[in-house]
């Protein structure tokens, strides 16, 4: 270790699907957090662990991997924590985590981290379900078969093993680099020496690895000017790797032929059938949607009347002045605007962490990922889509997970179409508001206008995804490799954490963004060109004609008059920047002055008179119009600043948010000029 | 009928072993799981529209598609 007041710094790698996050869990329990690693995406998720009565360490969790080779900007993690000298989070002992039916791929990843030199320990886990299928490992030789390595069977469900690992972590030690598994020297003679020097490694494997990596974290070009193909070179450590370990492996594991090792294959005969698995995955789609939409419903009004009730309060007992009213009518809703999504999201985690836990995620992506490819999209695309119901910030966060940079990116510029939960209070006042209460049949008018938006956005995303994929470079063709995983129990406490990590990580991030931009519009809407001696002498609905907000409104009135809406319709439009549900609160401020009863936004809005029909302002063409445009509106800065994050500048988000934008101007504006 | 196939023409239960592999057309991560010359696969079953494929390899499954099947070619068990 550099420094001997540092804590000890162990990195957990494994393959996905190893049961290294029970692993990860168990060791640190709560002390979890999500951090960002520097210049990139990826959360790094690290915690601290009691490994003895003295000794404390900092845990981090790499993301899931098959090779030190990486294949993504994760992947790219693993390799830099394990072999970057800069990188500060580079680790001083390995906890090596192996699905104890798959040895020989889970060795593969961990014989290359032993090639490193780096000290390690290895977990076997899963070795209740080798059981079942008739394996067992001598694990004490194959410790020594590995150079001298501590080899710990632990249960991640019970947690049984783990005091072992915490003492084999503390004795660990370098095991000694051998050329056992592969010999970089043999294929890369020619610059091995040369290129140890140049990257400072420490091993041949290390500088091995550092050759062909990329340019951007290694010298594939240098080595390619030395005659060697960086691929070709991978390949053959590959090949030369996994004959090394089935030598090793042989002897050591005992197979009992007698058993079954389909149980997965069979339930997913019936999972991935063309009929059965098909009405499965609507079953399973609709639970979701039911449980993010009904369920959440009541502490989603809770969180809000609470707020309200909290603005109230504050409003009433601080001292009056504008200190007062920027907490009672800017920060708290601000606040709250965030928090009332907070139910929503947790249980859209909840079910996802649950899907994916249990193995049936991998099978949605399996099966739709044929049916999404025409339109650019992956099988890996569904996640985040459906995710966008409640979120599109979250949702693109997890299109993270797509290979294929072209039908990620694509994902990232689609997924705002799909209708969020933002959207869902403007199209509830609105549909009220226009769409009269008759029934067809046993389907409620509102309910189906309701349902088409919904289906539009989904519509209207493959679409979009079919029409901009053609202006997408195929770039590099990463390739659609998928495990499907063995289905299982999904563990409590991992799901817990998840939804916690999750539901945490969203109100810091967008949480930050909407409060900012909530005490921005409440300036806005409360200061304007005229002093405020003069201000205080208006009535509240001249004051907000005044106010900046007011003349941006009337400024942008020309503009939106074709689409049927007036200045007021353009603040709530332009507030709606920081968040679409802002329209609704807009619409309650801008509508309430003048007014002293206590009625509804909608009673409100239901009263407004167009001056050059003496109609109802807002008829049937206004609302469509309005609908159609939060449908298609690229409204949420949120949503672009994430997508300026994730797509690494702002071309992409610049390009989204005017398409969008554009988009649903011409289809607001064609819809009010048919119905008007 | 035995010899070598496309990974892409058999159907689900049938299986073979794998040829050499053309690197240019093979992704290394495909290696790096395990998918190697000399390794028994089997297709386990298709997605609903017939691709992707789901593999058995070395008794986990895998999940490819078809346009990579069908680079992959195996020697099929029959004679």
């Amino acid at each position: 270790m550099s420094d001997p007041k540092r804590a000890l710094r162990i990195a957990l790698v494994g393959n996905p699907n190893t049961g290294k996050s029970s692993v990860f869990n168990r060791l640190t329990g709560l002390s979890q957090k999500v951090s960002n690693y520097p210049g990139i995406t990826v959360d790094k998720l690290s915690g601290l662990a009691k490994l003895s009565a003295t000794a404390l360490a900092e845990v981090i969790d790499l993301p899931g991997t098959y090779s030190l080779h990486p294949n993504g900007e994760d992947e790219r993690v693993v390799y830099q924590a394990l072999v970057n000298p800069s990188e500060s989070d580079r680790a001083d002992v390995v906890i090596g985590i192996a699905d104890g039916t798959n040895l020989k791929r889970h060795l593969f990843l961990f014989t290359q981290v032993l090639d490193l030199g780096l000290p390690a320990v290895l977990v076997v886990t899963m070795h209740d379900e080798m059981r079942l299928r008739g394996q067992s490992v001598d694990f004490e030789a194959l410790g020594a078969a590995l150079g001298g390595v501590e080899v710990v069977p632990v249960n991640g469900r019970t947690g049984l093993g783990l005091d072992r690992v915490k003492e084999a972590v503390l004795r660990a030690k370098p095991v000694p680099v051998t050329d056992r598994f592969f010999q970089p020297r043999k294929k890369g003679a020619a610059w091995l020496d040369e290129a140890m020097a140049l990257s400072g490694s420490r091993t041949e494997y290390e500088a091995w690895l550092w050759a062909t990596e990329p340019p951007e974290f290694g010298a594939s070009a240098w080595v390619q000017q030395r005659g060697a193909a960086p691929d070709r070179l991978r390949v053959d450590e590959t090949v030369q790797r996994y004959s090394a370990l089935h030598r090793l492996l042989k002897p050591l594991l005992h197979l009992d032929p007698g058993k079954d090792l389909t149980r997965s294959a069979r339930i997913d005969r019936v999972l991935t059938h063309p009929l059965w698995g098909g009405l499965t995955l609507i079953a399973v789609l609709f639970l979701l949607f039911q449980a993010v939409f009904f369920w959440a419903e009541g502490p989603m009004n809770a969180i809000d009347g609470y707020f309200s009730q909290l603005g109230a309060w504050a409003e009433s007992v601080l001292p009056a002045g504008a200190f007062t009213e920027l907490l009672a009518n800017g920060i708290v809703p601000g606040v709250s605007g965030v928090l009332m999504f907070l139910p929503q999201i947790a249980l859209l985690f909840f079910f996802i962490a649950l899907l994916e836990e249990s193995g049936y995620m991998a099978r949605v992506v399996f099966m739709l990922d044929r049916v999404l490819r025409p339109f650019g999209l992956s099988g890996k695309s569904v996640v985040p889509m459906v995710s966008a119901n409640a979120c599109a910030i979250p949702a693109i966060m997890a299109a993270r997970n797509i290979e294929n940079p072209r039908e990620r990116l694509l994902t990232v510029l689609v997924t705002p179409f799909m209708t969020c939960s933002a959207r869902l209070p403007v199209y509830t006042v609105l549909i009220a508001l226009v769409i009269p209460k008759v029934a067809f049949g046993p389907f409620d008018a509102r309910a189906l206008v309701l349902f088409a938006l919904y289906a539009l956005g989904f519509v209207v995303a493959l679409g979009a995804s079919s029409l901009v994929k053609r202006f997408v470079p195929v770039g590099t063709s990463a390739p659609f490799l998928l495990e499907l995983p063995r289905y299982r129990l999904p563990l409590v406490r991992n799901l817990w954490n998840t939804v916690f990590q999750k539901s945490r990580s969203f109100v810091a991030e967008a949480g930050k963004i909407i409060l900012a931009i909530s005490i921005l519009l409440w300036f806005l809407a409360n200061y304007g060109p005229l002093s405020s001696a003069e201000m205080d002498q208006l009535d509240p609905a001249q004051r907000l004609e005044q106010s900046y907000i007011g003349r941006i409104g009337h400024a942008v009135e020309p503009a939106i008059r074709p689409l049927g809406y007036d200045w007021k319709v353009g603040i709530a439009l332009l507030s709606s920047f920081a968040a679409r549900e802002v329209f609704v609160g807009t619409m309650a401020t801008i509508y309430a002055v003048g007014t002293d009863d206590l009625g509804t936004v909608r009673d409100h809005m239901a009263q407004e008179i167009n001056p050059d029909t003496g109609e109802p302002f807002f008829n049937l063409a206004v609302g469509v119009s309005l609908m159609l445009f939060y449908a298609f509106a690229m409204q949420c800065l949120s949503t672009f600043a994430v997508v300026k994050k994730e797509t690494g500048g702002w071309k992409w988000p610049l390009i989204q948010m005017a398409g969008m934008t554009a988009f649903a101007y011409l289809v607001s504006f064609v819809a009010y000029q048919i119905l008007a | 009928m035995a010899g070598l196939k496309r990974l892409a023409d058999l159907r689900p239960g049938e299986g073979g072993v794998i040829q050499d592999l053309c690197l240019d057309d093979v992704p290394p991560k495909l290696l790096e799981m395990g998918c190697l010359p000399g390794m028994r696969v089997t297709i386990n079953y298709t997605a609903p529209l017939g691709d992707p494929l789901c593999l058995d390899v070395d008794g986990w499954q895998l999940a490819v598609r078809k346009d990579l099947a069908e680079r992959i070619w195996v020697q099929t068990d029959q004679d």
